[in-house]
């Protein structure tokens, strides 16, 4: 069972996630953050095959809880998400320890393809 | 049967916003435009019962689209949703002739009831909104400047505030470049400010963009 935790402030992106998640995946559990400290909550209180999460939400957003968690728990692989173009912040995610990120216009595939790839290099 | 068009860039807002209707009205019938164009196109080729519209899409403007909706089908309801804050846009996207507006953080707690609401051919307003629609009433002299803008200078003043320029603009909104300069100098002129600067650190304040 691959289990992945989405952020976003936006309700219905995660539902849309979600729902692309149910459909990719055969055997997922999704669960949902709404802000920055329920994703930082909830990253370092269980375990996550992969974190998929935005960067504009209310409460320092997703680079200070990328700091939090990747000091915390290293191996947990997170994908930023974000509207912002990659050539403006692709860089700094990567640096600050994420191990993808994608535009979400590039959603759907995009999504699916970069969470398999994360989760293959992982094993 | 229910047939509802959906228009946003965002392929994962569409999909989340098909399973929230779905959820409500397994038998809908859903299109999706994922820009002005093919909105448009959609329209004018099948007939819908609603459609829900984002502010903002590559091209077009969801307002510039919105006014042509209401050009080709008087009668169909537009339901327009957007990231910006409510009291910022509701009362120029209802003056525009759509029949509600949300904040894209209200969507999935508020679609199914404007819906419904739009279905009975009623307009569909959030409390905070109708309290800005209460407070405007009788306090013309309060009026803040960018609500004086005609949609067309509402639009070209928030891409110069987001920094575009005059060429980029008149591509993006298929207009000639001149036409964007006049519209400039007279969202100056209404606006007191005299630079793209100024513009800029207006729409920041009042949160625009």
């Amino acid at each position: 069972m691959l289990r992945i935790l989405i952020a976003d402030d936006h309700d219905i992106v995660r539902q849309g996630i979600r729902q692309l998640l149910l459909e990719e995946f055969t055997s997922v559990q999704v669960e949902e953050a709404i802000d920055t400290a329920t994703l930082i909550d909830l990253a370092l209180s269980q375990d996550w095959d992969i974190i998929v999460s935005d960067l504009v939400m209310p409460g320092g957003g997703g680079f200070y809880a990328l700091e939090k968690i990747k000091q915390k728990t290293p191996n947990t692989p997170v994908l930023i998400l974000s509207t912002h173009p990659a050539e403006q912040y692709a860089q700094r995610a990567t640096k600050a320890g994420a191990e993808g990120f994608i535009n979400k216009s590039t959603l759907p595939n995009g999504l699916v393809n970069a969470i398999q790839e994360i989760i293959e290099k992982k094993k | 049967m229910l047939k509802i068009l959906i228009a946003d860039d965002h392929a994962i807002v569409r999909k989340g916003l098909k399973q929230v209707i779905l959820e409500e009205y397994p038998s809908a019938v859903i299109g999706e435009a994922a820009d002005a164009e093919a909105l448009l196109s959609q329209v004018i080729e099948n007939e819908w019962n609603i459609v829900i519209c984002d502010m903002n899409m590559p091209g077009r403007s969801g307002l510039d689209a919105l006014n042509q909706i209401k050009h080709a089908a008087p009668n169909l309801p537009v339901l327009i949703m957007s990231m910006y804050p409510e009291d910022q846009y509701a009362l120029r996207v209802l003056k525009a002739g759509a029949s509600g507006y949300l904040g894209k953080d209200h969507v999935h707690d508020d679609i199914i009831k404007a819906i419904q609401t739009l279905q009975l051919g009623k307009k569909f307003i959030t409390p905070s909104i109708a309290e800005k629609l209460a407070s405007t009433l009788g306090q013309d002299t309060s009026v803040q400047s960018h609500e004086t803008l005609s949609d067309r200078e509402f639009d070209v003043f928030k891409l110069l505030a987001s920094g575009k320029s005059v060429s980029e603009i008149a591509a993006q909104l298929s207009l000639s470049a001149t036409t964007v300069s006049t519209y400039r100098s007279r969202i100056m002129e209404k606006m007191g400010i005299q630079s793209n600067a100024g513009l800029t650190r207006y729409a920041l304040e009042k949160k625009l963009i």
